[in-house]
């Protein structure tokens, strides 16, 4: 049933940003149209005629905009109705990164991507697996007393493929943990299910948390 | 010589988008067709034969690929261009291995699209010489 659910949650919003893509291409092209007349009464006096040539620009900047935000939440809707499916792992991490930074938690994080190179697939349940990224970076903004910068960091190792959420806190202090909080006790069974491994780094230089995907599902 | 005016096939449901970007096409001196559905899309194309058509994949009733299969089966010559929906790659892919000339992501620049559309156009010309018929 809840595979259901979310299947469905996954459906409408599809559908939603496909109907949000028809307002913004509507937009588009009627002040498009509007710019068109603009240029051709060129000669004529047309008051205001700088304003509007401005208006115009904003306009078309906040579809560019639009544009971006419904077609990264399509992607993201798609992603609910694919319960396994093999993933580029840079292009998963810059979604998420885009989408986490429209939560009001996280938005005074800044998040920055280390993509991996070259590119690599991985094997998994990229709903869950997002879920899962989303709950380390909400824990890994909350153990610092203000963390502003977060980095995803992902790398090949021998035991698998490691994505590390590193806090880059400056001068801001650390409440460190000494093991996995209770507030990541959500997720572990999701982690499990998808044979990811959950470490918490914790050294002088470096806090955060790394997943492990195994090397078989990679 | 004069330069044969190119007359495209505009089909989508959102008649407010549609039309207005038939006059902006105008303004361009393009020739726009218009049609909100597949089945009235399919009867202008009877009637017309436009060189290009522009279409949406995602419409009511019969769909943009749909049209498209019978298009490429009854007048393979008539390119066609898919507009889709960001995050439907796979159906403007799709479209792509039914015969579609390509694919572009809505809402699209205009400039970008009438590109397309007279690349589209040559290849209908030359598919034309290739056969040897005429246009009617």
């Amino acid at each position: 049933m809840r595979e259901a659910e979310i299947a469905l949650i996954g459906e409408i919003t599809a559908g939603v940003t496909h109907e949000f893509k028809n307002v913004l291409a509507t937009i588009r092209e009627t002040s498009g149209l509007m710019g068109d007349l603009l240029a051709l009464s060129r000669e004529a006096s047309f008051p205001h005629r700088e304003k509007f040539a401005k208006i115009l620009t904003t306009i078309n900047k906040q579809v560019t905009r639009g544009k971006e935000i419904s077609g990264r939440l399509n992607k993201f809707a798609h992603s609910l109705n694919e319960p396994e499916s093999r993933v580029e792992l840079n292009a998963l991490l810059d979604q998420l990164a885009f989408l986490v930074q429209c939560l009001a938690s996280l938005k005074p994080v800044q998040l920055t991507i280390h993509p991996i190179e070259p590119p690599i697939f991985v094997h998994t349940n990229p709903f869950r697996f997002q879920l899962i990224l989303v709950a380390c970076l909400e824990y890994c903004k909350e153990c610092t007393d203000g963390a502003r910068r977060i980095t995803l960091q992902s790398r090949k190792t021998g035991k698998g493929i490691a994505v590390r959420i590193v806090i880059e806190a400056g001068s801001i202090s650390i409440k460190k943990p000494c093991a996995l909080p209770c507030e990541l006790s959500d997720i572990q069974e999701a982690t499990h299910d998808l044979g990811i491994q959950l470490l918490l780094i914790s050294t002088p230089g470096q806090h955060g948390l790394e997943l492990i995907l195994p090397l078989s599902a990679g | 010589m004069k330069m044969e005016k190119l007359r495209v096939l505009l089909v989508d449901d959102e008649e407010e988008f549609v039309n207005t970007l038939a006059e902006r096409l105008q303004l361009r001196n393009i020739i726009p067709l218009v049609a909100t559905d597949g089945n009235e899309a399919l009867r202008i194309i009877d009637a017309e034969r436009p060189p290009v058509v522009v279409m949406d994949v995602m419409m009511p009733g019969m769909g943009g690929l749909a049209v498209l299969r019978q298009v490429k089966n009854s007048y393979p010559k008539i390119q066609v261009i898919l507009l889709t929906g960001q995050g439907s790659t796979q159906d403007g892919i799709k479209g792509m291995r039914i015969g579609a000339f390509d694919y572009l992501m809505k809402p699209v620049r205009i400039e970008g699209l009438i590109q397309k559309m007279n690349e589209a156009f040559q290849a209908s010309k030359q598919n034309e010489d290739k056969t040897g018929t005429t246009r009617p």
